[in-house]
């Protein structure tokens, strides 16, 4: 069995846990010479964005695995099976769906399985039952209603002091890089020696706000006007910064719009095959604007 | 599982006794392979259990506590849930003027969840009582050689006797033995020399003082000393380094935990979260953050930390109305052995005989640690200076004490010890019981002078390598497994399938409906359907909004976008149409023609995302406005 399907059906059978549990049993499946903050950060990823596991579960150091389920992807019968998962589980999977649809398993990333399903929503939806799993269709534009505006999460910042005895700096939209300044209205990462670091997101008059790591560069873009992500509906290409990683309800919606993890291509993160529908969802949420489709009179 | 924990396992030269604490039922479940629970939570199980026997077994019958008596020899007594309920109910007397009757039995009662008659739990009867512990007392000695315990007194209080005979120590003993830890430097969940704890408690000058009348009683009785010694020696291993002062000011301990990644040595801060501790404790560089109990994520230690280490830290918080702290002792050298909960290694009180330890100190002292380990070891040692280590400090790596001699004066911590235990590494364990997943089994260790022991594990003989490993590939697969070490080891193992837990939660929430909203641009919208009646106005920030429309929306429509109209296409396919809102809306249809009209006469451009082609995007556009003039006409001629 591959490595981090060991360590999902683990996190499956203890359903919740803190992340020095996780980090360690990544750990101890990688061995001792892998190199831990690479391969623990791509592990975290992967599981969250494909709707596996939800990580530091409202603010804490928790993660809690998702109840096993069918997504639907898009209008051609393909799904994705999300959330917990077990050997047990997946060949029950297997012998439901044998004459009604099709299994197929990809490589998520090294070592973590991607399991796909084609089939008939309505039969794939009866199999999902028969066997004690959830079924949702159109998961990916459900998911992009329920993840939280970059507004509302400015809005609801904690307002913050600033860290005494910290090291600063700013995210610069025009250099694209942290300088090492207290620049206004943007982010603020504060980092003490302990390589904890907090992130500071100056709203010019209501001060400095705390927000999680992810969603402030894009609370920051919202207070700026910065246009960073950008879409085109002739690819279905969904394109994000290197530097500004979409926040977690984001990333999730996204990949299970296509189906796939976001790859790297240059500097950007690439996520394909998203439907126009969820990317304008997506866009908006973010705060990045409407994605405007070209004008031909 | 209470015999097999209480009765079955280690005894005193063949006498046992039925101790039971919350704490021996949650090591009896975890030995068990049982869920981990509480110590509160396994004696209310008990508690519940025994009691709901009671009702239906003594209270509804005319034997009454008779009752209880076993139809079969050969079975484990039926009675010994009830015995052991009177043991907890003995083991939580607090005061020796209690140690009567009055007190007992209305305790007893409360937690059988009955009456008293007559000064007794009802059903209960005194000579019925004596015979049961004669039945657990004889079913013992016929099956496995052993005597029960059994009291001194006689008299009239005989029957309450025999519980308190098999409580070495009370709970209001037990509360107490952190102050003895404290006090004579033991270190939680330490494996400490029996001999050890009873020179301190006992040997060295008389019971130690600060028990009760009835325990120090207890530690004077050769007899029963033995049983207090190793009660004593098992709250110890269970010691959450929790201590009380004088003011109530809880302090928990920071231990040092060190682990081997890409051939450096990576130092953390680990430190104890008992029950009750808050989730953070900071002091503005320190950050101890937890999400459960047990411990605090470990806190990284750096090149800077050097003096951290040599002068100790404590930390506090206040929480709840109490005051909280996390200290490090101060130190120059630190042993660092395996651990049963963390890979790697973690701080200890002494070195493990012929086990592989390490040990951290302070740069002054490395020669003479030095010399000192290669008399142990009977081998070259060399520091280690990692540049992850704090500066100031050196690291000895793999050092196995296969001698027994003193440690020079400083390096007391240095000590050898030499009693058994097995550690887990590795495997996928779940949670903090003896329980691992199916296909990856954890390698077990055997700490301490382990050479010239078998070990069996499931009753089939097993190799121990000389670093301590037992080799067997029998731990992979589920079920329940016994790994022995010679006559003075037993651990139950438990290996599971994987299996979905229960409480996860869905991916999506059911309580926002199924209604999915559609992206709206920046500016002044109006959504319109393909009913008349079917608009709605939307003023969208900068960045766009979301609409729940209440129809389905086909077209959204601008009549200030730059310098004219515009309409997008919208694509709203999953709205589920509920009739009795549209009938709401055809009170507005003037108002939706008017907007598709207006809209109409400015030429709007028509833009779709979804790659519709210009044709269908002007053919619906162009029913749409034969809908809106039909509705402007018919409303010229009612005027």
């Amino acid at each position: 069995m591959k490595n981090w399907d060991l360590l999902l059906e683990w996190m499956t059978h203890l359903g919740s846990g803190v992340w020095g549990s996780f980090r360690e049993a990544a750990a101890e499946l990688a061995g001792e010479d892998a190199d831990e903050q690479v391969f623990v950060r791509m592990l975290r990823i992967a599981l969250s964005d494909l709707g596996h596991v939800d990580f530091f579960v409202d603010g804490s150091r928790r993660w809690s695995v998702l109840r096993p389920a069918l997504v639907e992807l898009s209008g051609n019968g393909e799904h994705l099976f999300v959330g917990g998962r077990t050997r047990s589980l997946l060949e029950r999977l297997g012998e439901a769906a044998a004459t009604h649809a099709t299994v197929r398993v990809a490589d998520a990333i090294p070592g973590l399985s991607r399991i796909h399903v084609v089939g008939d929503p309505a039969s794939l939806s009866a199999i999902a039952q028969d066997i004690g799993i959830d079924y949702f269709a159109d998961a990916a534009a459900r998911l992009s209603a329920q993840v939280p505006p970059i507004r509302s999460v400015l809005e609801a910042g904690a307002p913050a002091q600033e860290p005494i005895n910290w090291s600063v700096r700013s995210w610069s939209f025009k250099d694209k890089e942290w300088v090492s300044e207290k620049l206004p209205r943007t982010v603020r990462e504060y980092r003490n020696r302990h390589s904890v670091r907090r992130y500071l997101v100056h709203a010019g008059k209501s001060g400095l706000l705390e927000i999680e790591k992810r969603a402030s560069v894009y609370c920051a873009a919202l207070l700026k006007g910065a246009r960073i992500v950008h879409y085109s509906p002739d690819g279905k290409r969904l394109r994000v910064p290197r530097w500004a990683p979409l926040p977690e309800s984001y990333a999730r919606a996204a990949c299970l719009a296509g189906g796939q993890l976001g790859t790297l291509s240059g500097d950007d993160i690439v996520f394909e095959n998203i439907d126009p529908r969820v990317a304008s969802m997506l866009l908006v949420g973010l705060g990045q604007g409407f994605p405007m489709p070209e004008a031909n009179r | 599982m209470l015999a097999e924990h209480c009765l079955l396992a280690d005894s005193c030269e063949g006498t046992v006794l039925l101790t039971v604490t919350p704490r021996t039922l949650v090591t009896a479940l975890q030995e068990a392979g049982e869920a981990g629970c509480s110590p509160g939570e396994a004696e209310a199980d008990l508690t519940a259990a025994v009691a709901a026997v009671y009702r239906e077994r003594v209270l509804k019958s005319p034997q009454k506590l008779w009752a209880l008596k076993s139809t079969s020899s050969s079975d484990v007594p039926f009675a010994i849930g009830f015995l052991a309920l009177s043991v907890l109910a003995a083991f939580h007397m607090r005061t020796d003027d209690e140690r009567t009757g009055r007190a007992f039995y209305p305790r007893l009662a409360e937690m059988l969840g009955c009456d008293l008659v007559r000064s007794q739990p009802a059903g209960f009867d005194g000579d019925a009582f004596l015979a049961l512990w004669d039945e657990l007392g004889t079913w013992l000695q016929e099956h496995y050689g052993r005597e029960l315990a059994a009291p001194d007194a006689q008299g009239v209080r005989r029957y309450v006797a025999y519980p308190f005979a098999h409580v070495p120590l009370r709970q209001v003993d037990i509360e107490r033995l952190p102050q003895f830890f404290d006090a004579y430097g033991y270190e939680p969940g330490a494996r400490a020399p029996l001999s050890q704890l009873a020179y301190d408690l006992y040997e060295a000058s008389g019971p130690w003082r600060y028990l009760t009348e009835s325990g120090r009683h207890a530690l004077s009785d050769r007899h029963r000393r033995p049983f207090v010694i190793r009660q004593v020696a098992h709250e110890l291993d269970r010691w959450d380094g929790c201590r009380v002062d004088s003011y109530g000011a809880r302090t928990a301990t920071i231990e040092l935990w060190m682990d081997i990644r890409r051939r450096r040595a990576r130092l953390h801060l680990l430190a104890r979260r008992p029950s009750g501790f808050p989730e953070l404790i900071e002091d503005g560089e320190l950050v101890f953050a937890s999400s459960q109990e047990g411990w605090y994520e470990p806190v990284p230690v750096g090149r800077e930390d050097g003096l951290l280490l040599k002068n100790g830290i404590r930390v506090g918080a206040r929480s709840n109305g109490g005051h909280y702290y996390l200290q490090l002792r101060q130190s120059t050298v630190l042993p660092l052995t395996p651990s049963e909960e963390y890979t790697g290694f973690v701080s200890d009180r002494v070195l493990r005989a012929d086990t592989e330890c390490a040990v951290l100190c302070a740069e002054p002292l490395v020669d003479d640690v030095a010399r000192y380990l290669e008399t142990l070891s009977h081998e070259r040692v060399q520091p280690r200076r990692d540049d992850t280590l704090p500066a100031g400090w050196c690291l000895f790596t793999n050092v196995r004490a296969m001698n027994e001699c003193s440690p020079p004066r400083g390096l007391e911590n240095l000590g050898v010890e030499s009693s058994l235990a097995l550690v887990p590494e590795g495997g996928l364990r779940l949670g903090r019981r003896w329980a691992w997943l199916e296909s990856a089994p954890a390698k077990l260790i055997v700490l301490g002078s382990h050479r010239g022991l078998g070990a069996k594990v499931d009753g089939q003989e097993v190799r121990i390598e000389d670093g301590g490993r037992v080799q067997t590939d029998l731990l992979g697969a589920a079920g329940q497994h016994t790994v022995e070490i010679g006559n003075r080891l037993r651990q139950k193992v438990m290996v599971f399938p994987g299996a979905v837990h229960p409480d996860c939660r869905p991916l999506l929430r059911t309580d926002a409906g199924d209604v999915v909203p559609i992206a709206i641009p920046a500016g002044r919208w109006v959504l319109v359907g393909s009913e008349p009646g079917e608009s709605e106005i939307v003023v969208a920030p900068s960045e766009g909004t979301l609409v729940r429309t209440r129809f389905q929306a086909l077209w959204a429509v601008c009549l200030n976008w730059g310098r004219g109209a515009i309409a997008l296409h919208i694509h709203d396919d999953r709205f589920t149409r509920a009739l009795e809102l549209v009938a709401e809306c055809k009170g507005t249809a003037r108002a939706w023609a008017d907007t598709i009209y207006q809209t109409g006469i400015r030429r709007p451009a028509l833009l779709c995302n979804y790659g519709c082609t210009d044709a269908r995007l002007g053919a619906e556009w162009r029913r749409l406005m034969e809908a809106a003039r039909s509705i402007k006409r018919a409303e010229r001629r009612r005027r």
